[in-house]
């Protein structure tokens, strides 16, 4: 396997004005200096709680947001900087997936006219070519020719996916950015999309990195999982590894806290939970992001920050207690 | 252990133009005091259309009827208005799956539960607030003291489901009705919710019953499940032979469409086909 795209040292901060009238800015490190590989074919799972990046992170990835710091190599090429020509054939290759079904299709708009935006980037087409490739893609996710005259309303929400599915297949990418695709889904519908993504992925041979919260099924469809606290990535590891044999205490609270169904993943409310919330992105703890709710924390994890390390091979973790 | 809720044919109809919509298609529902019991289907099911039958608080269009529906032995039937109204305030409290939208976000937390204290006791505001302080206490808001004073914007979203849980702890209800309670929040802040509402159950005897489509939820808080589909409920039982004998085929899909958390080789999940079943015309 190839690398397809790495990340190095990347980072994302927004200005925020807090104050109504004031000049104070302040800044948001959504993503603070995060570095990784995602390998052609392969699914790279990101989980995290809200507000954690993820999205942030994978937005900046594909270029939707413009990154602060670091690089991004897709393929060999450096992408960081790339503008106008360059990055729309870039975006050719590099596709997302939303997360609500509902607001990510035009309401005005036919399937057809959705779908012919994203076909028309690939050049010039006729009426029928693109009718033609219309209909073999919504074959392709399970629907059906006579639905690209309808309207989205006219679908449900798991019908609704399908059709954000085709239509980032339009152009052929390599890569797609799932953002949340089944978070809004019910159970019986998520499993469609996910075993649709998959038989996507077989046939066309597609990279994903997958952006959910829900982290039994970023298990199911992961190869590799990486998993963000505020900003940071706090490990990062092959699926089964970081989910079966998880080293930072925030892997094995998050967890920890999966409501499973087998008598043995029941998650057992007698049992100390996770104090706390989230610290608020705009006052990031000093140390180690997570040491305010760490139940192991000591006075160094107060003060310093731990950067990833190799656990073993294909596993890293960033966390002064598994050292 | 008593009876606490029996309901027999529940059916509720949705008037829509001239036409009605059967949503709930004759249901019947027990339960014994010191029960969680969880409802558990997908989105259209009927589960939370039937709860707030019981409640009644269906909106306008909305209709229902039954044959029986004893609450504490009382038929709510025959309750008027007013009758209705007290109970839904003392004895059945329910919650709701968006704590934003639940709150009012120009009045502070410490107004909500003051108003609401004050409704069920005949008390003065200060002691009202003294109350509110230690209801927060009890969901396990650090700080109470400082928190009355700030505004539903001001918490996070599990912090504003204690609020709401305090909110509806304050009338000490016989049974709490939870629509979907943790389903905004994340992971962690599930569980400590979750947590919350098993202790209380346990402390306070206040039963539960839990509406949500979560499995995973329901097998970590509920005794008895009843699984509902296109307005019936297919199956019901304890937690054990739901999870782990399911009988009803809707019940064994359902359950296969979760992926299991084995280690190695990942199966491909099943597909639950037909799920939007058209609701049949009444």
């Amino acid at each position: 396997m190839s690398t397809l795209i790495e990340i190095k040292n990347l980072s994302k901060h927004f200005a925020v004005n807090r104050k109504l009238f004031g000049a104070k800015k302040e800044t948001v490190k959504a993503v603070d200096d995060i570095s990784f590989k995602i390998e052609k074919g392969e699914t790279f799972g990101l989980v995290g709680e809200s507000g954690c990046g993820k999205s942030t992170l994978g937005r900046t990835i594909i270029r939707m947001l413009e990154p602060t710091e670091g690089q991004i190599i897709y393929d060999g090429t450096d992408i960081t900087n790339i503008k106008g020509k360059e990055l729309k054939n870039i975006h050719k290759r590099m596709q997302i997936i939303f997360q609500d079904p509902y607001s990510a299709l035009d309401p005005h708009m036919t399937v057809k006219e959705i779908m012919s935006e994203n076909i028309s980037m690939l050049g010039k087409k006729t009426e029928e070519e693109q009718e033609e490739i219309i209909v073999s893609l919504l074959n392709k996710v399970g629907l059906t020719a006579s639905d690209m005259y309808k309207y989205p309303n006219e679908f449900s929400g798991g019908q609704r996916q399908r059709i954000g599915i085709a239509r980032a297949l339009a152009v052929n990418p390599e890569f797609i950015l799932c953002d949340e695709p089944i978070s809004a889904l019910d159970v019986s519908i998520q499993a469609q999309v996910v075993n649709l993504l998959s038989d996507l992925q077989n046939e066309f041979g597609l990279t994903y990195l997958f952006i959910a919260h829900d982290l039994n099924m970023v298990r199911h469809i992961s190869d590799k999982i990486g998993v963000m606290y505020l900003g940071k990535m706090v490990e990062i590891g092959d699926s089964d590894e970081v989910y079966f044999n998880p080293k930072h205490p925030y892997t094995k609270a998050l967890l920890e806290s999966v409501p499973g169904i087998e008598p043995e993943n029941i998650l057992d409310l007698d049992r100390d939970i996770i104090d706390g919330d989230i610290p608020s992105p705009l006052d990031i703890p000093r140390g180690c992001r997570f040491h305010t709710r760490c139940p192991y924390a000591t006075e160094r994890c107060k003060t310093e920050q731990p950067e990833l390390y190799d656990y073993k091979d294909n596993h890293k973790v960033a966390c002064f207690n598994c050292l | 252990m008593g009876n606490l809720i029996s309901i027999k044919n529940l059916q509720v109809d949705f008037k829509q133009d001239k036409d009605s919509v059967k949503v709930v298609n004759g249901i019947d529902i027990s339960m014994d005091k010191g029960e969680v019991l969880a409802i558990v289907g997908e989105s259209g099911s009927g589960k939370s259309v039937s709860m707030k039958a019981l409640m009644d608080i269906l909106p306008e269009n909305g209709k229902a009827y039954t044959d029986e529906m004893l609450f504490d032995g009382r038929e709510l039937k025959n309750l008027t208005t007013k009758e209705k109204r007290l109970l839904r305030g003392n004895e059945i409290a329910m919650i709701f799956q968006d704590p934003m939208t639940a709150l009012n976000p120009l009045k502070t937390v410490g107004a909500h539960l003051v108003e609401v204290i004050k409704r069920h006791h005949k008390i003065s505001t200060k002691e009202a607030k003294d109350e509110a302080i230690e209801m927060l206490k009890k969901v396990g808001i650090p700080s109470p003291e400082k928190r009355l004073k700030q505004y539903p914007h001001e918490f996070s979203g599990g912090m504003r489901q204690r609020v709401l849980i305090a909110m509806a702890l304050c009338s000490k209800p016989k049974l709490l009705i939870a629509d979907e309670p943790t389903t905004a929040l994340d992971v962690t802040i599930q569980a400590q919710i979750l947590k919350l509402l098993k202790s209380l159950h346990e402390t306070e005897g206040m039963d539960i019953i839990l509406i949500t489509h979560d499995l995973g939820v329901v097998a970590s808080i509920a005794d008895r499940i009843a699984v509902m589909n296109s307005g019936e409920i297919v199956e019901v039982g304890t937690k054990e032979e739901i999870l782990y004998s399911p009988k009803h085929a809707y019940t064994k899909a359902l359950l296969k469409a979760i992926p299991k958390c084995q280690k190695g080789e990942r199966e491909r999940l099943i597909q639950v086909d037909n799920t939007y079943v058209e609701l049949a015309r009444a």
